[in-house]
């Protein structure tokens, strides 16, 4: 029987990098789920994530809801890429990385792209984001490639030891 | 006026039936319609009678929403 | 090596039905899940629901937490005739639902769903369902009208 559940692409970063790209992505799956640990050198308590299919800058948009330990809200985002969360930085707690996890239905079909993220930003310390989002590409065309980059101004990488590992699942 | 349908994966097997409801499911549909659509009302009512309650605090207090949002955080 | 994550059984609709249902689901695996994409309804913003072995007593309850973007709410309602699993607006929503431990016959199930709405809210709901039996049946459907549209897949989970 097929395996529903494979890894498509693993990759850790070992010399620090402002962006991590998942290129030529197969469409013989039915879903993606995009599974990362990041964290940035910046000298910062924290640090954003944006994502892009395709190397598209247009049609994105999503919805979260949040909690950052002291309160709770709820925004939306309509850019030139999808928000991916907020994630750990040089000044969080020491050798913590954020995790996230993106699933992504029906990647190589030809409606709108939706995209189901949840991500933490945990650290001993006040500060830490927890988020829920529902993000849209509002594109018709198949991912094929998925890249992760931080969107905050200035000279910042992901560090070593952050990953991202791609899984494909299939429903038959 | 055709019978409404539902759709019936078995997954003993994967076969896939739309089938027309019996008048018992019909009922039972109708039935959910109108108690979804009464707590929906309920919900709507709450909601605006929420608003008000809280508009007319603010113009008690003398405050803005932003400046209620800001002590409250 | 026994598969620990096995699709069970899929359907792609594209025109009105009352419901979809999951029948003859197998006791053999630990837990379910259930991932709906590019759901449609007959009239757009419906909250969707499920319902287990075609219970329709007042035998669910759910707690949610969503973001609609400006306001961070939390909500709860109880013995009701389904889960609400959460809402749908007309951006390709998508909805994946954790059942675990459904074929245990002596305890209550329960859901964790997970509901993206771009239009409209992201959303997480806690469920239950207040009766012991196996799961052997699930059936999704709106509030009120009809599903239009969507792929309705449920997986198998094996824990060992």
């Amino acid at each position: 029987m097929a395996t529903t559940f494979e890894l498509i692409s693993a990759f850790t970063v070992s010399t620090p990098a402002n962006s991590i790209t998942l290129s030529s992505i197969p469409n013989t799956y039915t879903d993606l789920v995009l599974l990362t640990s990041l964290r940035t050198d910046r000298a910062d308590t924290g640090d954003n994530v944006g994502l892009r299919f395709n190397s598209s800058t247009s049609g994105y948009s999503d919805k979260r809801v949040f909690g950052y330990g002291t309160g709770v809200a709820s925004d939306s985002g309509s850019s030139s890429f999808l928000r991916a969360g907020r994630i750990d930085a040089a000044n969080n707690t020491s050798n913590t990385f954020s995790n996230g996890c993106f699933y992504i239905p029906n990647y190589a079909g030809s409606t709108y792209k939706s995209v189901s993220f949840d991500s933490v930003q945990e650290q001993n310390g006040s500060g830490a984001y927890d988020e829920l989002q529902a993000g849209l590409w509002s594109n018709t065309g198949a991912i094929t490639s998925i890249q992760l980059y931080l969107v905050d101004a200035g000279f910042l990488n992901f560090v070593a030891n952050s990953t991202a590992y791609l899984y494909g699942v299939k429903n038959a | 006026m055709p019978k409404p349908t539902k759709v019936i994966i078995d997954c003993s097997t994967g076969e896939v039936q739309e089938i027309e409801l019996t008048a018992e499911e019909i009922q039972q549909r109708e039935d959910d319609r109108i108690a979804y659509e009464a707590a929906k009302a309920e919900e709507a009512t709450n909601a605006a009678l929420k608003a008000e309650q809280k508009a007319a605090l603010l113009e008690r207090l003398g405050i803005t929403e932003a400046e209620a949002e800001l002590l409250l955080a | 090596m026994a598969s620990t994550y096995e699709p069970i059984a899929t359907t792609t609709i594209s025109s009105a039905v009352a419901n979809v249902s999951f029948s003859s689901i197998a006791s053999t695996y630990t837990d379910l899940y259930l991932v709906i994409a590019n759901l449609g309804t007959s009239s757009a913003g419906q909250d969707i629901f499920m319902r287990f072995n075609s219970d329709t007593g007042a035998n669910y309850s759910v707690t949610f937490i969503y973001g609609t973007g400006s306001s961070a709410l939390s909500s709860r309602t109880t013995n009701q005739s389904g889960v609400r699993l959460g809402y749908n607006d007309s951006y390709s929503p998508m909805f994946r639902v954790n059942i675990q431990n459904y074929s245990n016959a002596t305890t209550y199930k329960t859901i964790l769903s997970r509901d993206d709405a771009t239009g409209n809210v992201a959303e997480a709901t806690v469920g239950i369902w207040r009766s012991t039996p196996a799961i052997n049946t699930i059936t999704i459907l709106a509030g009120s009208g009809n599903l239009t549209a969507g792929t309705y897949t449920l997986y198998g989970i094996k824990a060992a």
